[in-house]
């Protein structure tokens, strides 16, 4: 009867065993970066806007503060999308032909809203309040990264719960915000 | 009877001829997998609404057979680890499938904990991992102590249980006749080859398994048992719950591998392996557990009787309210059935302990649904008192994983040795090794 | 969503993911656009956009809630309320604090408004003959019916309203009269008609209208008159009562006011009643005759009666501070006696005022429904035009009203629904809801309160002012009708819409002397039989609620039963005649019978059945059609309230009711505690010891003090909170097998003759046993006291329903908020839609907490004591319910609950509720023992 295994085979089984350990970890590992990983989260992606809107020159070249367009940032919940009316009331002077203009120019005549692209997204089941989060001294590119850098406004941060968790964390501790920060109820309810 | 039973042993698995019994037995037990399946399936896509549950019975059958299964589990293993670690002549034949019945029961009680949760597919999040919204279990819930206890449970039994194969599987591999078989057999033996190192380390891996097995199980139990005790319903505050759940998961153990050994030993003809002996003393074990069983039933009433008048009440409810029938047919289960042990007529007559192994196993399972139901039938305040009926949907999952346990058992003793084949070789004297003793 | 949990979801369960993006805040942030402010409809895109308005709304901030001050009607009756709007939907409704029927609260069938505005049956399309037609089509005809009935000087125009206050309506048809005067006006109410006033004929030779003033009464006598519960006037009374039972927080209250109740059918006020007494209508109208004999009002037999005694006495002490109120379907008779007690007592003017009508219309009996009828039988009728009535179902059973409608030639009903009557009608034109309307009514003291419109009206809609303007030839728009009959210049006009209110507009109390020729009526011999009276549902009240799902699921205080009405009667009239609950019974009144289940309800008179009205309807929608019995085909017109000699048997069938509530009393435990109004000690406060260390507060630390010494049970709590937090109907089925939703829910004990209520939330523990059991940390303790539950780390263990000893836990067990047909816009899009399979319970209202907090940060100040208001305790007319921080000494909560009265339920298990209760005060007459 011919010999099934030699005596290497049992080098063979064991380096298997190894390896599988050490690819399982692999796979657990990779995984994880996967996870926490921009593309997961979508980070840097710039979907297409029914008007090319340029917040690089608006907010960067002109110096445009953000809170000429978005109205409710500094109280409200909702930072707010300009109305057609903000847009217009410099466009019914500048570039005032310009064909990317037109839905704009549609929306301010007939009140027909200008349906844009979210970038921003958050789960139905957290709650962000830009007012207070302004008034507590986050900066806009805190979350929304160098906008006046971009030409088409993509997201700068992942948005995670752990991502904003950091940031609570850190106001909690340093006492500005006080242990309630990192209370599930601050965003969820 | 020298080499007989050593040939005998091997020949199940390599010259057996399994008949239409073991093909009927095995389609019906496929037909309760299918039940199982559609259960599940009808749990995922409309939700545990399609039970009986409600507010205050939020737990039913899924718990209940949790706790059922669990208590199996644990008691086959620790008896089988008992044998081994007291070395009786007797076990030999014994202990290999009690060791698979506490394997195959152990995954049947796995699946409860994650079927029964409104959102099966987030069970993970009882897992400590670090996940990107970094929020970590709440280790003070008796839950994530079961998670922790269900797992360790399974790789323990599961080593066990195959520790105690390898050698086995060698010698099949030996026996083997077609290269697949010897490869496939030869893989699972780890390169077994029955040198007196390998016998000294396997037996002593064994016995250290053993000796994990013991305090694993009451362990076990008493997390299962936490798991009511901790909370503030009235009849599950009780510190007494863990002994009282090892005592009665002990006795659905028992007669469980009772059960098992006599449907094992008439379906392969083991009689000269599984002999009269062997049945008696489970039978007198179960018989002495029962006994115990009758006195924690004393105790509860006692304990009911001095905690106050509330207690008392629900105590007496629990005997003459909606849920006496249930209630009595718990404790003619456990208690009453096992008492025809007594006579030895019984204890030899296959049928009839068949029968007690399957009443007690009935009864231990309406005395956890006495506890986990009847414990909320008298809740803190009146107007929160409800009612309960099961549905199909649930009965389905009962049915379900008891005919995944017999699946798997079929599987066991077709293509495993059902009977450690090495150790009723050395029992019965022809060549080979004591457990433990250098040849 | 994008967390990577709900990722993995989206790949393994797309389905699911889909349910899980249910994100009501996007669509409605979608709706922004398309929205002009009145509210255009909203089917906005997938979530994942955002419109952006195409103009700017002058002061109003994108996103945040707006507020109006309208009005809504119950039998006619306004009652005041601010609406708030998100994005042009409606979601929620509060009671108006400058309305003198509101003050600030509501009941629950204002709150369920909500619910009624979005539904969606409501008629959407004119009708001829139950086709669909175009409003202009509709308005064609209109304008062709209004020249036909002016050239014959309106010969054979009937115009059938439901009872109304609205001044311009009434002027409106005045109006059309006027210039029609051969046309007529008739009115039905269908819980008509209020003997109150044909009483006030009697005794004061004028239909006047009566209102109680219960703030100044200290001896209150109510015969079979629910003062407390559902109705106009609820709000104003149980406030009034609350009041003069409300202790200081110095000490007891001094002159608490004491209320005898002699009540058929068990109500909220029997159950607040310090004396109690079950007794048949008949013999109730002979209780009050002897009464009257006591107080020296009438000649008779006075017979022997210790209660009598006691409360003749007691009502001689009180004087001007006596009350003695009768049932609105007693006899004409009883109130007259009931009248001039109150007259002789000199109560009148400090505790009864006499005005005159505020419901508008013609009260003489050629208005009648039976005139009506009559004259349609002869075929007088030319064109019937019904406004905001359903007579084909309200009208009582013999007059046979819905087959005379078919031999009228022109038929047209106005409603909200194409109900039973729309059906027999040839037209049938939607109405518009109150809060799509201009409008006015009037409270129940006369203030005029104006209604316009939160969103505007939809599918060609119209208010019964159009209608009726458009009858007069003289067709003009809603806002015109109402802005031209309102006295006063553009500023009044402005303020008046902003408060809500016409001030000074209440009817002035007239002085009244008893008619020198009146003698009180001798006591009406007994009736023989079973008696039957006929009472509005706590539910749906007359039916026109019938298809709010949000009412059918609200337990009825008393019988805590849901989706159905039941024969009620007392358990030993049920076992007499061998009948159990569940059981359907055939009750024969004359020639009629009716078949339903039968309830049986500890304190109902004997020899008495009670069959509740607005059930059984045949037309209503979705939610309400076919559900229960239909009592008003048993009613007769001559007698509508109250019958006798009818045969109740058992057919041996059964039909499953649906309770929240199936164990009646508290099984000798330490639950609701009653005190008397003596001084008492306070009881020991030191809690146990508990091996979880104590919490630290730096900030505030939220709680909640209920008193059961105010509360009614009149379930307002129950429904703002249901509006309020998103909590989904779940329907008959689900309630039978024990899975309610409510967050807040009503327990109420029968205990020894007492009825004992209990608004049950959940406590916030200190030492919360959920927190503990819960493996993913889904439930805990946050750093002001909440016990918050976070929907979506939970996984349904339902652990901590297992662990929560009030059992205020409420758990998913089908996607309910997917599937229980309440409109998305009708959500608050404050507060998270829970999906399938997650617990849920009450929170304190956080999102309330969570906006003032902002608000506070943002203005750089503490949060103020009464700012969090939560849902249950601004709604409550009795004052219930206090809110606030229980870590200021100060606060109006922490003053609360150092009352003696105070205590923990089952507070022996440590766990340190934050919701405690005042134990509730009985004040038994003089001599006698609590």
């Amino acid at each position: 009867m011919t010999q099934v295994f030699r005596p290497r085979s049992t080098l063979l089984f064991r380096s298997v065993f190894v390896l599988a350990a050490l690819v399982l970890a692999g796979v657990v590992l990779a995984g994880m970066a996967a996870v926490r990983s921009d593309r997961a989260w979508n980070v840097g992606e710039a979907p297409e806007q029914p008007v090319p809107f340029r917040h690089d020159l608006h907010a960067g070249t002109l110096g445009i503060d953000c809170r000429y367009c978005h109205t409710s940032v500094e109280h409200a919940a909702y930072a707010g999308i300009p109305t057609a009316e903000i847009c217009m009331g410099c466009h019914r002077e500048v570039w005032r032909g310009a064909s990317v203009f037109a839905p704009v120019r549609g929306s301010a005549d007939t009140g027909e809203p200008v349906v844009w692209t979210r970038v921003h997204d958050l789960p139905a089941h957290a709650y962000f309040h830009h007012g207070i989060h302004v008034s507590k001294g986050v900066a806009c590119e805190t979350c929304h990264g160098r906008v006046d850098r971009m030409a088409a406004v993509a997201k700068a941060e992942t948005l995670s719960m752990g991502w904003c968790l950091d940031c609570h964390r850190k106001a909690a501790t340093t006492g500005t915000g006080g242990a309630r920060l990192i209370d599930c109820s601050v965003c969820h309810r | 009877m020298a080499a007989l039973p050593h040939h005998e042993a091997g020949a199940i698995v390599l010259e057996q001829r399994f008949g239409w019994r073991w093909a009927a037995g095995f389609a019906a037990a496929l037909g309760g997998v299918l039940v199982l399946a559609v259960a599940c399936a009808g749990l995922f896509v409309w939700g545990v609404g399609v039970w009986g549950t409600n507010v205050p019975y939020v737990w039913a059958f899924d718990i209940i057979n949790y706790v059922w299964w669990i208590g199996i589990a644990n008691a086959a293993s620790l008896l089988a680890a008992a044998l081994v670690l007291r070395g009786a002549r007797w076990r030999t034949s014994i202990n290999r499938f009690a060791e698979a019945a506490a394997l195959f029961a152990v995954l049947c009680a796995g699946l409860f904990p994650i079927l029964h949760l409104g959102r099966p597919w987030l069970f993970h999040w009882v897992f400590p991992y670090p996940a990107t919204f970094e929020v970590w279990p709440q280790f003070r819930s008796p839950l994530v102590w079961d998670f922790f206890a269900i797992l360790t449970h399974i790789v323990v039994t599961a080593l066990f249980w195959y520790v105690g194969l390898i050698p086995d599987l060698a010698a099949l591999r030996d026996r083997a006749r077609t290269r697949r078989g010897q490869v496939v057999f030869g893989a699972l033996a780890l390169g077994w080859r029955g040198s007196a190192r390998h016998w000294l380390n396997h037996q002593k891996a064994y016995r250290i398994l053993a000796a994990l097995v013991v305090p694993l199980v009451v362990f076990m139990q008493s997390t299962v048992s936490f798991e009511f005790a901790v909370t503030v319903v009235p009849d599950w505050h009780r510190a007494r719950f863990a002994p009282y759940f090892v005592v009665s998961g002990l006795l659905s153990g028992l007669a469980m591998v009772l059960v098992v050994a006599l449907l094992v030993r008439t379906l392969l003809g083991l009689h000269e392996l599984v002999t009269r002996r062997h049945i008696d003393i489970i039978a007198k074990l179960l018989l002495a557990n029962a006994v115990v069983m009758a006195w924690s039933y004393g105790f509860e009433g006692f304990v009911a009787w001095q905690a106050g008048e509330h207690a008392w009440h629900s105590a007496l409810e629990k005997v003459t309210g909606p849920f006496a029938p249930l209630t009595w047919g718990a404790m003619l289960g456990t208690v009453g059935a096992a008492q025809a042990l007594w006579f030895a007529r019984v204890r030899r007559s296959a049928p009839a302990l068949i029968a007690v192994g399957v009443l007690v196993n009935a009864g231990v399972w309406l005395d956890r649904l006495v506890i986990v139901v009847g414990g909320l039938y008298r809740d803190h305040l009146p107007s929160s008192w409800g009612t309960y009926g099961p549905t199909w949907w649930e009965a389905g999952l009962l049915a379900g994983t008891i005919g995944l346990f017999c699946a798997l058992m079929l599987l066991f003793v077709r293509f495993v040795p059902a009977i450690s084949m090495f150790e009723t070789h050395a029992e019965h004297g022809g060549p080979g090794v004591r457990p433990g003793v250098r040849p | 969503m994008t967390e990577p949990d709900d990722r993995r979801i989206d790949a393994e369960f797309p389905a699911l993911a889909d349910l899980l993006r249910t994100d009501r805040r996007a669509v409605l942030k979608v709706m922004a656009a398309s929205m002009a402010l009145a509210g255009l409809p909203g089917c906005g895109p997938a979530p994942e956009t955002v419109a952006a308005r195409g103009r700017g709304v002058p002061g109003h901030t994108p996103g945040a809630p707006l507020v109006f001050a309208t009005s809504l009607t119950l039998d006619g009756y306004g009652t005041g309320v601010l609406v708030r709007s998100d994005e042009g939907h409606p979601t929620k409704i509060e009671g108006n604090p400058l309305h003198p029927a509101s003050l600030g609260a509501t009941d629950a069938f204002t709150q369920a408004g909500i619910l009624t505005f979005h539904d969606p049956d409501r008629s959407r399309a004119a009708r001829l003959d139950g086709q669909p037609q175009p409003a202009q089509r509709f308005e064609r005809a209109l304008a062709q019916v209004a020249d036909e009935v002016t050239a014959r000087g309106g010969e054979g125009l009937r115009i059938l309203t439901g009872p109304t206050s609205s001044p311009s309506l009434a002027g409106l048809l005045a109006d059309l009269l006027g210039r029609l005067p051969n046309a007529r006006w008739h009115q039905h109410a269908p819980l008509g008609p209020d003997n109150r006033r044909e009483g006030a004929r009697l005794v004061f030779g004028d239909a006047l209208e009566t209102r109680h003033d219960l703030v100044r009464a200290s001896v209150i006598v109510t015969l079979d008159a629910d003062i407390l519960g559902p109705g106009p006037h609820q709000v104003a009374y149980a406030r009034g009562f609350a009041a003069g039972r409300r202790e200081p927080e110095a000490g007891p209250k001094t002159n608490m006011n004491r209320l005898y109740a002699i009540e058929s059918t068990p109500g909220a006020t029997g159950a607040r009643a310090d004396r109690r007494l079950a007794l048949p209508p008949s013999a109730i109208a002979a209780f009050a005759h002897r009464l009257a004999v006591r107080l020296g009002v009438a000649e008779g037999e006075a017979g022997s009666d210790p209660l009598l005694d006691t409360m003749a006495a007691d009502l001689r002490v009180a004087g001007p501070g006596a009350l003695v109120v009768a049932g609105r379907h007693l006899p004409a008779e009883t109130h007259a006696l009931a009248h001039a007690v109150n007259h002789a007592l000199g109560a009148v003017g400090t505790t009864v005022h006499h005005t005159g009508p505020v419901l508008a219309g013609p009260w003489d009996e050629s208005a009648s429904l039976e005139v009506l009828a009559a004259d349609m039988a002869a075929g007088a009728v030319s064109h019937l035009v019904i406004l905001d009535s359903n007579p084909a179902y309200t009208a009582p059973g013999d007059l046979g009203f819905a087959d005379l409608l078919a031999t009228v030639p022109f038929t047209l009903h106005l409603g909200l629904w194409a109900d039973e009557t729309a059906a027999l009608c040839r037209w049938h034109a939607p109405m518009a809801h109150a809060l799509e309307s201009w409008g006015d009514a009037r409270a129940w003291d006369g203030t005029v309160g104006l209604m316009q419109p939160v969103a505007a009206p939809r599918h060609g809609r119209r208010t019964p002012q159009e209608v009726a303007a458009a009858l007069a030839g003289r067709p003009a728009a809603a806002r015109e009708l109402v802005r031209e009959r309102f006295q006063g210049d553009d500023a009044a006009w402005r303020q008046a819409l902003h408060d809500g209110v016409v001030p000074d507009t209440a009817l002035p109390s007239r002085a009244v002397a008893p008619a020198p020729g009146w003698r009180p009526a001798p006591p009406p011999a007994g009736a023989g039989g079973l008696e039957v009276v006929f009472a509005p549902d706590p539910s749906v009240w007359d039916g026109c609620f019938a298809n709010n799902a949000w009412l059918q699921e609200l337990p009825k205080p008393l019988s805590k039963m849901v989706w159905d009405n039941a024969i009620l009667l007392a358990p030993a009239t049920a076992a007499a005649l061998d009948l159990e609950n569940g059981a359907v019974a055939a009750l024969t009144l004359g020639s009629r019978t009716l078949r339903g289940p039968v309830w049986t309800l500890p304190g109902h008179a004997a020899d008495t059945v009670t069959l509740p009205l607005g059930y059984g309807r045949w037309s209503a929608g979705r939610v309400g059609t076919a559900v229960g019995f239909d009592a008003y085909r048993l009613r007769r017109a001559d007698a509508p309230w109250l019958a006798a000699g009818a045969e109740l048997r058992a057919t041996g069938e059964r039909h499953a009711l649906a309770t929240t509530q199936r164990h009646a009393t508290m099984a000798g435990r330490d639950i609701v505690r009653t005190a008397p109004p003596v001084p008492r000690e306070p009881p020991a406060q030191e809690p146990p010891p508990s091996i979880y260390p104590d919490y630290a507060y730096a900030g505030p630390a939220w709680g909640m003090a209920v008193d059961l010494n105010a509360c009614v049970g009149c379930n307002a709590c129950v429904t703002a909170c249901q509006a309020e937090n998103n909590v989904p109907v779940v329907g008959r089925a689900e309630v039978a097998r024990g899975r309610e939703m409510h967050w807040l829910r009503i327990d109420r004990y029968f205990e020894d003759q007492q009825t004992l209520f209990q608004p049950m939330l959940c406590m916030h523990c200190e030492k919360a046993p959920c927190e503990v059991v819960c493996p993913v940390n889904a439930t805990v303790h946050d750093a002001e006291g909440l016990n918050v539950m976070v929907y979506n780390r939970c996984v349904g263990t339902r652990y901590c329903s297992n662990n929560c000893p009030y059992k205020v836990r409420r758990f998913n067990w089908f996607d309910y908020a997917q599937d229980d047909g309440v409109p998305a816009e009708a959500a608050n899009p404050e507060v998270t839609v829970r999906v399938r399979g997650v617990m849920e319970k009450c929170t304190y209202c956080i999102q309330r907490i969570a906006t003032a907090r902002i608000r506070a940060k943002l203005e750089n100040r503490p949060i103020a004591d009464g700012e969090v208001v939560t849902a249950c305790q601004q709604v409550c007319p009795s004052g219930a319910i206090v809110f606030g921080d229980v870590n200021d000494p100060d606060s109006a909560v922490s003053r609360r609950k150092r009352s003696p009265r105070n205590y923990a339920l089952l507070g022996e298990l440590n766990t340190r509720p934050r919701t405690t209760y005042l134990a509730r005060i009985d004040n038994p007459p003089a001599g006698e023992e609590a």
